[in-house]
């Protein structure tokens, strides 16, 4: 299918006065931007994107295995038919997922895999910063003096990735004239209102730093806020606990104040009992996340032709089914890429069968593309950074995964 | 030398350089940040009056009688003090198809009841309990094992489990709390081991097919059906963060062998749910993996006529591991002295956890006698969490609490709901993971509509503005910042008062204590000061 041509397509979930059309534009003038959305808990990645000609699959999850309704993507892989509105976009070359990926580190404890992830160091328990926040920290003389507000994470306490020296927002809920009332009556108290005594240094008062920068960056975010109020859009996100999040960061790209990145969350993949199969608990999730991801490429209109959206989850989990129609901690999982900058419509990543003995100890999809060369691709070509030799402790580059256009 | 004079000599310093002894005032400040919801006036005094080792020897027994303010409002409390089957029958109702919307909207209202009473309990302890240690310790516990009201039926089971896990063992040995969190149905449902159960024998499975074969005619069916019940098998969760979470901690010398053989030793720790008996552990042999299991290095042997003793073997050999000790050293340590405990102090009370076989109060002591407790470093050395945060702020406002639904809507808000932790971790007790740009915003707003009487069954009683003298509008600061933080403000904070309270007279000259004070209240409830203990 050719780059520009005009899709229509009837994307499920999607109410039918909105077909969107993806479109390919030429962006509008602004920086990259990278959204991370992280699935908590470690998703099934053989219900979400299913090697449908592989006959093991149904072999190992009698109860739980896709059959019907799985949406074809080419002819070894199926999405679940939960995520079907994700197809229109794999046909515009907006979305590809990519299999067997993980983290060298075995670990199966979801607080270790998420840490060692989002400090993109396996292993390496001295590692504190987050990844995002290594980037932001190093490039802070770069980008820092054009924006307040280079990343966000939209939710009341920040992921891991974006922990570290480089000051991030992580947006409060909360009514907005109250916040300027607080910000207000805060500001001297933490800024020492321009007077003396002066403010000390972040490292000497991480508390007085903390409020100085929400202060900082609250007040841009609700001018930003108030601004896309005046502006309502007609897209209606779908009701969740994930859809606002992208709402609200959508506003801030199309701002276009200098966002470079954003963080949301998405809990409550641990699908240890009662996964379901087409229907059921995980279905209904996969529902709500597809439908927000193509509502938020919508709302980007051409700034999704700037902005890299990256699902991560820490694992995949066990290929067979568990006693309870669900499934245990497992090794090599699924990322999806979404956006213009997305080499889409494929699937990316070396897949090696679900034969036990291809398995990870016999249980589990082995990881056959570190996670740390597709990050190190998105800081290369999407973020255009230098990648210096110890951002990623004890770690080489491989090949160039080629996820990215 | 007046009472302003005297607090204002002790100044609340970042701890930078200084290697000085704490003194006493800050050694009783100390103690009542770690071992109390913080310190109040009238808490001190009673300290200084009684000595700080008496006063924990006697916060050990927790045998000081409520004040009625307590005692009364969990009176009222109805689901609290109920059996699991109790809980059950009156509150897990579900209406018929036919039901009225009334009818339905009454189901409602009763299965939401425990979890909010729960909810409600637990913080009115820890703001109003005498036995103060006793709530921190709980508060440590409920997130040591934790387990949330969202998932299934643990809505119900978590209110026998604070009263007979948390609350009933904190102040008993390590082992016995391991036990009886392994065996509540809250945990048991949480953690899924209510469903984990052997894989079926050849035989069984034969069975299914024969009978589902005859019952459909369908030789497909049949064979399907075992497909399916093949599955049927282990659930590692529950074992997997026995291991990770609640005593060796991670990486500590176990691998997935052994969380498997783990899950395997548990099978059949299930739940007696048949309400004309008592909903509680029941052990099923049906459901257990026979055979020897091997862990950690060891055999654990098939036990046929007790098999529920296998499971009960692997959680004495748990409780009694160094690896246990030492990850219960350290978490307690960091939970109750510094975010990174030194590595000797953390030695020395692992080795007064074994030394006293786990005995919880003696590992407590431990910590309190250690030489390193009232080390400088450590003195306001940690962040509140958001309960911890709210807790004080109630205590030193004196805060009247008629209902607590806005406090628990405000503590979601803060991200640190009662018992809705969805992570088996518990909720963090370190700084950095509360102390997010933007955070702090919540805390403001939280201090702000405290002070303001804008949080709906919370008063401040204006009697703690009675004692800012008239006509004197410099000192109103001093003499809150006294109540609040029980020792005097920083230059730079007294300074910024200072211009909100000038600020504020230049438009309203006779504002008096009722107007300014609840401002200043609300400067001092969020400033950097109270966000430390």
């Amino acid at each position: 299918m050719k780059r520009r041509e005009f899709l229509k397509a009837s994307a499920a979930g999607l109410a039918a006065t909105t077909l969107p059309a993806w479109a390919r534009t030429p962006p509008p003038p602004g920086r990259p931007v990278l959204v991370v959305v992280y699935l908590r808990g470690g998703i099934d990645a053989l219900n979400a994107v299913i090697p449908v000609k592989d006959a093991l699959y149904h072999k190992l999850r009698p109860t739980i295995a896709i059959s019907q309704d799985a949406v074809g993507l080419d002819e070894r892989w199926a999405l679940h038919p939960a995520l079907a509105g994700l197809k229109p976009l794999w046909d515009a070359k907006l979305f590809a997922p990519v299999v067997n990926v993980g983290s060298p580190h075995p670990t199966r404890s979801h607080f270790d895999a998420q840490d060692f992830m989002e400090h993109a160091a396996p292993g390496l328990r001295h590692v504190k910063t987050g990844w995002l926040n290594r980037w932001l920290d190093l490039t802070a003389r770069e980008f820092g003096k054009e924006s307040e507000l280079r990343a966000l994470a939209m939710q009341g306490l920040l992921p891991t990735s974006l922990r570290g020296p480089y000051p991030v927002l992580a947006v409060p809920d909360g009514r907005g004239t109250e916040t300027a009332r607080v910000l207000d009556l805060f500001d001297d108290l933490y800024q020492g209102g321009g007077m003396e005594p002066a403010p000390p240094r972040a490292a000497e008062d991480p508390v007085l730093a903390s409020g100085q920068a929400t202060i900082a960056t609250l007040r841009r975010y609700r001018a930003i806020q108030e601004q896309a109020a005046r502006e309502r859009t007609a897209l209606r996100y779908p009701p969740g606990p994930f859809g606002g999040k992208l709402r609200g960061i959508a506003q801030v790209i199309k701002a276009g104040e200098g966002l470079q990145v954003a963080c949301a969350d998405y809990q409550g993949w641990d699908h240890h009992a009662g996964e379901g199969g087409a229907e059921g608990q995980m279905a209904g999730m996969l529902r709500h996340l597809a439908g927000s991801l193509v509502t938020f490429l919508e709302d980007l209109g051409p700034h999704r032709e700037r902005t890299l959206v990256l699902v991560m989850s820490e694992f995949g989990r066990t290929c067979a089914e568990n006693g309870n129609a669900g499934t245990d901690h497992g090794r090599g999982g699924v990322l999806f890429a979404l956006g213009g900058p997305v080499r889409g419509g494929r699937v990316h990543g070396r897949w090696t069968g679900l034969a036990e003995k291809d398995l990870y100890e016999g249980r589990d999809l082995p990881v056959t593309l570190d996670f740390r060369d597709l990050l190190n691709e998105v800081l290369v070509r999407h973020l255009r950074f230098r990648v210096p030799r110890d951002f990623f402790p004890e770690y080489r580059p491989g090949k160039e995964p080629g996820l990215l256009a | 030398m007046s009472a302003t004079a005297l607090f204002l000599a002790l100044a609340l310093v970042p701890a930078g350089d200084d290697r000085s002894p704490l003194g006493e005032h800050e050694r009783i400040l100390h103690v009542l940040h770690r071992f109390a919801f913080g310190p109040t006036p009238e808490l001190v005094a009673e300290v200084r009056r009684v000595g700080i080792v008496p006063w924990i020897e006697a916060q050990l027994r927790a045998d000081a009688p409520e004040p009625d303010a307590l005692r009364l409002r969990l009176q009222r409390l109805d689901s609290i003090d109920l059996s699991n089957t109790d809980l059950i029958r009156r509150y897990l109702v579900y209406p018929a198809q036919a039901a009225t919307p009334e009818e339905v909207a009454r189901a409602e209202r009763l299965r939401a009841a425990p979890r909010a009473e729960l909810k409600e309990a637990v913080l009115l302890r820890a703001v109003l309990s005498s036995n103060q240690l006793r709530e921190t310790l709980c508060d440590f516990f409920r997130n040591h094992f934790c387990v949330d009201l969202n998932k299934d039926t643990v809505s119900v089971f978590a209110t026998t489990y604070e009263r007979e896990v948390v609350r009933g063992e904190a102040l008993g040995t390590f082992h016995r709390i391991l036990r009886r969190s392994a065996q509540h149905p809250a945990m048991l449902v949480y953690l899924d081991n209510v469903l984990s159960r052997r894989p079926p024998t050849k035989a069984e499975l034969d069975e299914i097919e024969r009978t589902q074969r005859r019952q459909t005619g369908s030789r497909d069916r049949g064979r399907e059906a075992a497909e399916i019940a093949k599955q049927r098998g282990l659930n590692e969760n529950y074992a997997r963060e026995l291991l990770e979470l609640h005593t060796l901690g991670v990486d500590n010398g176990y691998t997935q062998r052994d969380v498997v053989e783990v899950a395997r030793a548990l099978t059949g720790w299930t739940i007696q749910s048949e309400l004309d008996k008592n909903v509680g552990f029941q052990f099923r042999p049906d459901m257990h993996a026979g055979g020897d299991k091997e862990f950690l290095g060891g055999t654990i042997r098939e036990n046929r006529k007790q098999p529920v003793q296998e499971g009960e073997q692997i959680l004495d050999l748990l409780a009694r591991h160094p690896g246990t000790s030492r990850f219960l050293a350290w978490k307690l340590c960091r939970w109750f002295v510094h975010d990174e405990p030194s590595e000797e102090m953390v030695q020395r009370v692992a080795r007064g956890f074994r030394d006293a076989r786990g005995d919880l109060p003696a590992v407590y002591r431990a910590i309190v006698q250690d030489p390193e407790f009232f080390d400088r470093r450590n003195f306001l050395a940690k962040l509140k969490r958001p309960f911890e945060l709210m807790a004080s702020a109630l205590r030193v406002t004196n805060a009247e609490i008629g209902d607590t639904g806005a406090l628990q809507r405000w503590l979601k808000n803060l991200n640190e709901p009662v018992y809705e932790c969805a992570d088996p971790t518990g909720y963090y007790d370190h700084a950095e993971v509360w102390n997010d740009p933007g955070v702090l915003e919540v805390r403001w707003r939280f201090a702000m509509q405290l002070a303001r009487g804008r949080i709906s069954g919370v008063v401040v009683p204006s009697t703690i503005y009675e004692e800012l003298p008239a006509g004197r509008p410099e000192y109103w600061k001093d003499v809150l910042a006294r109540r609040v933080l029980s020792t005097s403000l920083t230059a730079r904070t007294a300074a910024a008062i200072d211009r909100t309270v000038k600020e504020h007279l230049a438009r309203n000259p006779r504002a008096g204590p009722r107007d300014l004070g609840p401002q200043i209240l609300a400067l001092l409830l969020g400033s950097p000061e109270f966000q430390r203990q």
